[in-house]
């Protein structure tokens, strides 16, 4: 993703919600976002897929896969795409599958819609991805709707319709949102597996800094509507270079538990990008003067690593207290 | 729980339902002031027959009494009589309900499947010129006496241009009505063959449909605008779409998922078309009970009254079960 | 209009709580909404027409001239004359007198006990004790009412009752009440979730005391959004009764009993006879329900960003 903006054209006025995205993803890499609740994740997971429809607006940045702009296709072309080469999951599984509809009816529309499968064959090819996600019996779940299923199941569920296709970059928004800590875990595992068996990238987006430090090879960290760090794994935890990514740590590492974690981050008031100076300069403790007036854009502080910070050599090295 | 079950559990409730309409119209008569028996045998009555009313009503018992003794007569039929046919009301209501079943069934079924399409085509392509002509005709629709609309549709196609036959009932006088099947001269006239009759039945039968349906048809175009709209934008579609599912799906799932809150609209419009066929009965002289209703009230003859009204709330009741049934059918969260 | 009366049994009705003051802002709205400002007219009209109506009629509503019958509309008959010989026109603007008087009481009475009905029935629904049962009480006949088509039932109680325009006052007011109730009812189900009603409980207040003082204002916004329709519908109603002989009494000006006059005319070609009384009642109904639609969007916080 490159510069990506995105806006809400509301009659209260334009909200801005991603200002300026920056990303890069490797074929098979696993990347973590982290970023408190409404700092745009999910805006961004859906922008990527060209989702975003109006009162929405996404008319600056691009979104290169494999070298074509996402963005400048059309919804038919973009159609072909979805769910088949990128695929998305979502952090409301049960709100996002058809209450009406038998879970294998809807799984077959999925498998079909990128294939000429018949529909025996494609009713057999969802009993064997729901057997691959762990659900038991899946023949006898085939015939479920999805009231009558845990949320954990309904998970597992977005799950199996994400990977129906070989699909090369798996988007799992919040995947275990509202999920309690035994079945997350399960579910994470589910995922690592697979995407690893399938060797798919996997962008895993999250609150959770602890999640992402245990899955993912590379984070990247989201505040306002802009990313503000990426690093690989150990690199990060070992040196933040970004004011807000240490607190991040801090919060994490502080408590134990990480409800106790979620609910610091979530805490904390959504931010808005002001029109001039660092987003986060208001709540920064190593803040200057510049910061306010100026925006640091997202550079390489060394190989594989970036931050949008005028002070991130310093931060880094920790030597000043950020 | 299967439906068979759930069917009956349903049944069972209407049960009580119709003893509460029952009670309901026992005490609508006793609203009369005066003299009951009196009222009910008519003005021409003698007083052999007033007395055969009051001991047919039980009047001199206590009330509770009395109304054990309706129930009992309605559930062998015995509405009463009419002062004015001269007939019991049993035999006034079957000459004359399938006139009104065939005026009401065929505005329904035409509102419903002009309606829907309609409400459909409109959800799908947003704004443009059909919505503001729908949204106009909504408006108009729901503001306009139907009654006089049935008047105006007269006056243009029968007065001035001549094409449809005049409101004098179901059937032109020199035709003669075809061996009752159904009692609907419409599908009497099909199943006997008899062409002459059909067409004519047909003709008679346009401009009273017709008036009903526009009056009554914009409130499914609405309730069914409005339903797929709500399922388009709706969080299983998105994903649907997030998934690469084609546009034809997409609507396949909206339309779908539309279908229960259209379905308790159709019971709704049921129940809106049995005022408006009272209306349109008187206009165009149909002939059915609602007409009959209608010379009941202005003619003081109360047992006819009594009885329609019973018949509209036990048919609202049916209506109001089938949509419950309908959806069983449709929701598989109800089954639980 | 009829699906005014659709609107809370399918929802979209306006939510309880601050109505934004002021005339500013009626005055904002009413700018952006020009739908609106033709309803508040045609409103004016009838209200004006209603009080004056048959005073500043060029002919006496109710004197028949003979030898003047089914005159076509002429200077000297604006609308024509219908077969007695009675100048419509002047009908036309005298009929809102005895419409509105209607319409108004009736509206107002099925008001005021369908929100204290409803404020019953919301605030004590699922409450322990009398309150429950009351509660539950109260909706299980407003459910049993429905089972009668509303017209049916306006016809059987004026039928039961006698013609007259009392009868027909009490059998709108009585069927118009679940109306009220229902809305009235969803609004206090969300109001009493709120806190300053737990604090009123605190401070001593009796529970019936905490449902008419504190809850109740809170919770009117829905009921008032729909007085408009539901006098629109009661006009129509009315219409409708005097059309087939079961409402107002013959000779006094009443659209509805215009159009039943002139209907058999209207077949032979004098089509003015039952053509303006029409116009009249798909105006002015129309008039009732775009003040109805604009109020409840008007009051509704959601629409305001």
């Amino acid at each position: 993703m490159q510069n990506l903006h995105a806006a809400h054209q509301g009659e209260g006025g334009t909200v801005p919600v991603l200002n300026g995205v920056d990303i890069t993803l490797a074929a098979g890499e696993t990347l973590g976002i982290v970023g408190e609740s409404g700092s745009g994740k999910t805006i961004l997971v859906r922008a990527l897929l060209g989702l975003l429809r109006p009162p929405w607006r996404t008319d600056v940045g691009r979104v290169l896969f494999d070298g074509q702009d996402l963005l400048a296709k059309s919804e038919e072309e973009l159609r072909a795409l979805r769910g088949r080469v990128i695929a998305l999951t979502t952090p409301e599984p049960r709100k996002h599958l058809n209450p009406l509809l038998r879970i294998g009816e809807q799984i077959v529309n999925v498998v079909q819609a990128h294939s000429d499968a018949s529909r025996r064959a494609a009713y057999a090819r969802a009993e064997e991805l729901l057997r691959a996600v762990g659900i038991p019996d899946p023949r006898q779940r085939l015939s479920s709707y999805p009231h009558e299923m845990s949320g954990g199941m309904c998970q597992r569920v977005i799950i199996a319709m994400a990977l129906a296709h070989s699909t090369r970059l798996l988007l799992a928004d919040e995947p275990t949102a509202g999920l309690d800590v035994t079945i997350s875990r399960q579910i994470l595992d589910l995922m690592l597996d697979l995407v690893r068996d399938f060797d798919t990238a996997l962008i895993l987006v999250s609150r959770d800094l602890g999640v992402v430090a245990h899955y993912c090879e590379r984070v990247a960290v989201m505040y306002a509507g802009q990313i503000v760090e990426t690093a690989s794994v150990p690199s990060f935890f070992t040196g933040a270079a970004h004011p807000y990514s240490r607190h991040l740590i801090r919060a994490a590492t502080a408590a134990r538990d990480a409800s106790l974690v979620e609910a610091t981050i979530a805490r904390e008031s959504s931010a808005r990008a002001p029109d001039a100076g660092c987003a986060y300069a208001v709540r920064c403790p190593v803040a200057l003067a510049r910061c306010r007036s100026e925006r640091p854009r997202l550079e390489s502080l060394t190989e594989g690593r970036a931050a949008s910070c005028f002070r991130k050599a310093e931060v880094a090295a920790a030597r000043v207290e950020a | 729980m299967r439906f068979a079950k759930y069917t009956g559990r349903r049944l069972l409730f209407l049960i009580p339902q119709l003893f509460a309409v029952s009670i309901i119209v026992f005490f609508l008569v006793r609203l009369l002031p005066g003299d009951p028996a009196f009222l009910m045998a008519g003005q021409f009555a003698t007083q052999e027959r007033i007395e055969e009313v009051r001991r047919d009503l039980g009047l001199d018992r206590p009330l509770y009494e009395q109304y054990l003794i309706y129930v009992g007569n309605v559930l062998q039929g015995d509405f009463g009589r009419s002062w004015r046919t001269s007939q019991s009301v049993l035999q006034d209501v079957r000459q004359r309900l399938p006139a009104t079943l065939e005026l009401v069934l065929s505005a329904g079924l035409l509102s419903v499947a002009l309606g829907i399409p309609i409400g459909v085509y409109t959800a799908v392509k947003r704004r443009g010129v059909a919505d503001k002509v729908l949204f106009g005709y909504g408006m108009l629709a729901g503001s306009i006496p139907d009654f006089w609309l049935g008047l105006i549709l007269i006056f243009v196609f029968f007065s001035k241009l001549g094409i449809v036959p005049g409101p004098i009932g179901q059937l032109d006088p020199i035709v003669a009505t075809p061996p009752p099947v159904t009692g609907m001269i419409v599908l009497d006239a099909l199943i006997a063959g008899e062409w002459e009759a059909f067409r004519s039945a047909l003709w008679h039968l346009l401009l009273p449909v017709a008036t009903l349906t526009l009056v009554y048809m914009t409130l499914i175009i609405k309730n069914t605008r409005s339903a797929v709209e709500e399922m388009m934008e709706s969080d299983f579609v998105e994903h649907g779409r997030a998934l690469g599912l084609s546009r034809r799906m997409l609507l396949r799932y909206a339309l779908r998922n539309a279908m229960p809150p259209v379905v308790t609209v159709i019971g709704i419009v049921f129940w809106f078309l049995l005022g408006g066929a009272v209306l349109v009965e008187t206009v165009f002289a149909w002939g059915g009970l609602g007409q009959y209703a209608v010379e009941a009230v202005v003619n003081s003859d109360y047992a006819p009254l009594q009885a329609f009204v019973l018949l509209a709330a036990v048919f609202t009741l049916v209506v109001f079960l089938l949509v419950d049934l309908a959806y069983f059918l449709i929701d598989p969260r109800i089954r639980t | 209009m009829r699906d005014q009366a659709l609107t809370p049994l399918v929802g979209g009705l306006a939510r309880p709580g601050s109505a934004p003051r002021g005339l500013r802002s009626v005055i904002a709205f009413s700018r952006k909404r020009p739908s609106f400002l033709v309803g508040l007219a045609i409103v004016a009209v009838t209200l004006f027409l209603a009080v004056f109506g048959p005073a500043i009629a060029p002919y006496h509503p109710e004197r028949a001239l003979p030898g003047a019958g089914l005159l076509p509309p002429s200077p000297e008959h604006w609308m024509g004359t219908d077969v007695a010989g009675m100048d419509i026109f002047s009908r036309i603007i005298s009929a809102p007198r005895i419409d509105l008087t209607i319409a108004l009481v009736s509206s107002l009475l099925a008001f005021v006990l369908g929100v204290v009905l409803g404020v019953i029935s919301g605030f004590f629904a699922g409450a322990p004790g009398l309150g429950r049962f009351l509660s539950e009480g109260i909706m299980r006949s407003a459910d049993i009412l429905q089972a009668f088509p509303i017209f049916i039932f306006a016809l059987a109680l004026v039928g039961f009752r006698g013609p007259g325009v009392e009868n027909v006052i009490a059998a709108l007011a009585f069927l118009n009440i679940p109306y009220f109730l229902r809305v009235t009812r969803g609004s206090v189900l969300q109001v009493r979730e709120r806190p300053f009603v737990e604090a009123a409980r605190c401070a001593g207040n009796s529970e019936l005391r905490v449902a008419f003082v504190h809850v109740m204002p809170n919770a009117l916004t829905p009921a008032l959004a729909n007085i408009s329709p539901g006098i629109g519908f009661a006009i129509l109603l009315t219409a409708a009764l005097s059309f087939v002989g079961a409402g107002v009494p013959k000779p006094t000006p009443e659209w509805g009993s215009m159009i039943s006059i002139g209907a058999p005319n209207m077949m032979t070609g004098q089509w003015w006879t039952a053509f303006f009384p029409g116009v009249a009642l798909g105006v002015t109904v129309l008039g009732y329900a775009l003040v109805g639609d604009g109020l409840r969007d008007y009051l509704d916080p959601v629409k305001r960003s």
